[in-house]
């Protein structure tokens, strides 16, 4: 394989960064804001829910 | 809701896993044999067993299988050792003085293993081929030029390079000398090699057509079912009145949910590195021997790189499933069990542990840094299931104790009237993750390779498109039903439906992987027919996706807000869920399923194409959406707010990209791969 297979792997990177960038860093950033500022009111062991 | 739901899931999961145990034992008969001895015509001893299970040793130990492929199933930047092994034996034996073509077709095709003695006669230019690809193999792996994506000398020694090409040898006698009494060889004639008259059996074109009938017959056959009982789906029976029950109403989270956060923040964590691995892997195609000019090749080679890409993203989405797991069994149980909180935290420490040990064992194994112990502390060598026995008994540990976890939690609701169901769903369905990874306990090192890969598809074939299709189905019912979207009669309906479409097909499906692997036509004819029916449910994901937007959208009578209320990325991820499953799983695996396509495309990137779609598609999506559900749960409105805007970006970043990486790539680079080896032979489609 050559040519135009290689000249589509190159043209892959422009996939791989949008993945990249704009998909895996946001949630990255988003699970650990989320994890950092957790605020929902917490129970304690063995209570039931309402 | 009648107990014939139930009835029927059970009598298809025994059918099921009757007609694939029996292809199981078939496989130990059918296996393709390795001789005591395999000699010249004039009776020297060419290599031996020992030779043989030597050379595996060595293709395992230094993870081969993720650098090339043996049989068509591995990656994608080595060759196939089969194929190209068999293509220099055909064009060595197509010398001065050697046969005509179609004599030496017969030649290699003629099969002289005698089972009685066990001695397996070289004709004369095999034995010639073997000498010269010894030498051809040991500059491969130990000469000056380095083998693509691996440092040099990768093998450490010249012995172990003679066992892997005598391997080799015995592999590649196994894809083109005929079955006794057959005209096709152990492998069903693959690959295909033009010049030494490997082509397509009679069956492989025979059950290709006929699985067609399978596909159009189960498509009918469930739209006419949807048409004529239309409660079946997520739409449900048609309620007269909303039941806004949320579970979140008024629900403090337990210690253990609030601990559940922290797997979440790895699961993040964990994609990164494997992502960043895949762009890096990708990479190496277009620069075999660099990174941008960086050597990374010595610390960093393809094959160690291309293992932690599919451990890491096996970890990161099973760990995203626990968490969810451990954060929506209390929810279900509507009680928070005493030391729940311990447990998730022993689980969150063995997970770490497993985690980091497999990953340092597998580079300390390709570098042949653990001696004897390769095999339980460093890379197993087989694809998917690469890490070493001893972290693989951690993990089954792990999961068991996960399992304990949500039993205790999930127990009193169990116990309830009403909503028993779902929960011993729920229970179940997690419970066949562990169970079904007991089958990688069931071989070892010197197993005959047609054995292995059964039972590695046992775990990988019937998690991926069996149990985890099924435990998916479980969590977002459970997710849909805590946040009040579905009533729990009609999320219990659509677990046992989805239960009974996806193992009806995919139990005995599993066998499309075996086409090629050392199987008898039995196995061909039993999975082509019942994987095109794979495609049956996932045919049906795009009348769930209507039934997503219809319940997303639906406002409670009573309060006029939102059923999905603050969820709405959850559900907006679970729509992708849908959505890659159908072009993923559905479209992109149903043109490779064929036994005919699947001859001449498996281990190329149309392969790949399919395993992006539907794995991180699918399962990859799921797993964003419990973690974008449970961490929205964490929050309150006013936090959420803030952070939203990432989960907002990262979703459409995550859809475009993969989008473009299917579109750009891995589809037309695959159909180039699949013309190259329909043009010139199956070996140069993976040069």
């Amino acid at each position: 394989m050559g040519g135009t297979f290689h000249l589509l792997e190159w043209v892959r990177i422009l996939a791989d960064s949008v993945f990249l960038l704009f998909g895996v860093v946001p949630i990255l950033m988003a699970a650990l804001v989320s994890f950092t500022r957790r605020d929902a009111p917490r129970g304690e062991p063995g209570v039931l829910a309402s | 809701m009648s107990p014939w739901w139930r009835h029927a899931t059970i009598l298809v999961m025994i059918a099921g896993f009757s007609v694939l145990s029996l292809i199981t034992v078939l496989t130990y008969t059918n296996a393709p044999p390795i001789p005591a001895r395999v000699t010249d015509a004039a009776g020297a001893t060419l290599f031996n067993r020992s030779a043989i299970l030597h050379g595996q040793e060595v293709f395992l130990k230094y993870g081969l299988m993720e650098h090339g492929t043996l049989w068509g199933h591995g990656a994608y930047l080595g060759p196939d050792y089969t194929a190209e092994y068999l293509h220099r034996l055909a064009e060595i034996c197509s010398g001065p003085g050697t046969p005509t073509p179609d004599g030496r077709a017969s030649e290699l095709k003629k099969n002289r293993y005698d089972p009685v003695t066990s001695i397996l006669v070289f004709s004369p230019c095999e034995a010639s081929s073997l000498e010269i690809q010894g030498r051809e193999w040991e500059q491969y792996f130990r000469g000056p030029t380095p083998a693509p994506g691996l440092p040099s000398p990768f093998i450490k020694s010249p012995p172990e390079v003679k066992a892997l090409t005598a391997y080799f040898a015995w592999a590649t006698w196994a894809a083109v000398a005929n079955r006794p009494g057959k005209d096709y060889s152990y492998t069903n004639n693959w690959p295909y090699e033009p010049l030494v008259g490997n082509r397509p059996s009679s069956s492989t074109y025979l059950w290709s057509a006929l699985s067609l009938i399978t596909l159009l017959s189960g498509i009918g056959a469930i739209l006419f079912l949807f048409g004529r009982f239309d409660y079946l789906g997520w739409g449900g029976e048609r309620t007269p009145a909303p039941f806004h029950e949320s579970a979140f109403a008024g629900w403090q989270l337990t210690p253990s949910q609030w601990a559940s956060g922290k797997f979440f923040g790895v699961v993040a964590a964990l994609f990164l590195l494997q992502s960043l691995a895949g762009a890096a892997l990708a990479h190496y195609r277009v620069e075999p021997g660099a990174f941008y000019g960086m050597d990374i090749v010595s610390f960093l080679p393809y094959n160690l790189l291309r293992t932690w890409h599919l451990q890491l993203a096996i970890f990161w989405i099973a760990t995203a499933w626990v968490a969810a797991g451990l954060f929506l069994a209390p929810l279900v149980g509507r009680k928070e069990p005493k030391g729940q909180r311990l447990g998730a935290n022993v689980l969150f420490g063995a997970l770490v542990i497993v985690v980091l040990g497999s990953l340092l064992g597998e580079w300390l194994g390709i570098n042949d840094r653990l001696g004897d112990l390769w095999f339980w502390l460093g890379h197993q060598g087989s694809e998917y299931l690469d890490l070493g026995r001893l972290w693989q008994v951690l993990l089954a540990g792990g999961l068991v104790l996960w399992l304990v976890l949500l039993f205790r939690a999930l127990r009193p609701a169990i116990k309830a009237a009403g909503r028993s169901e779902l929960a011993a769903l729920f229970l179940y369905s997690a419970a066949a993750i562990p169970v079904f990874y007991l089958p990688a306990l069931f071989y070892g090192p010197h197993t005959n390779f047609a054995v292995i890969d059964n039972w590695r598809f046992w775990i990988i074939h019937l998690w991926v498109e069996g149990f985890f299709e099924l435990f998916a189905t479980v969590l977002v019912a459970t997710m849909f039903h805590q946040m009040g979207l579905v009533s729990v009669t009609t999320a219990t309906r659509v677990v046992y439906l989805d239960a009974i479409l996806y193992l009806g097909a995919g139990i005995v499906g599993t066998g499309h992987h075996w086409y090629f692997t050392g199987q008898g036509t039995l196995n061909m004819g039993l999975a082509s027919a019942f994987s095109a029916m794979e495609v049956v449910p996932l045919t049906l994901l795009t009348l769930d996706a209507w039934d997503f937007v219809k319940i997303k959208d639906r406002p409670c009578a009573e309060c006029g807000s939102s059923f999905a209320g603050g969820q709405m990325w959850a559900i907006y991820f679970l729509m992708a869920v849908g959505f890659w499953n159908f072009v993923g799983a559905g479209v992109f695996g149903f043109l490779i399923n064929l036994p005919i396509v699947s001859y001449f495309e498996v281990g190329t990137l149309l392969t790949s194409n399919h395993g992006h779609s539907a794995m991180f598609g699918v399962f990859g999506m799921l797993a964003l959406a419990v973690l974008v559900f449970c961490l929205r749960a964490m929050q309150t409105d006013a936090v959420w707010q803030r952070t939203v805007k990432h989960v907002r970006i990262g979703f459409w970043g995550l859809n475009a990209g993969l989008a473009l990486m299917v579109v750009s790539d891995l589809f037309p680079g695959g159909v180039l791969q699949l013309w190259d080896s329909l043009s010139n032979g199956y070996w140069r489609a993976c040069q």
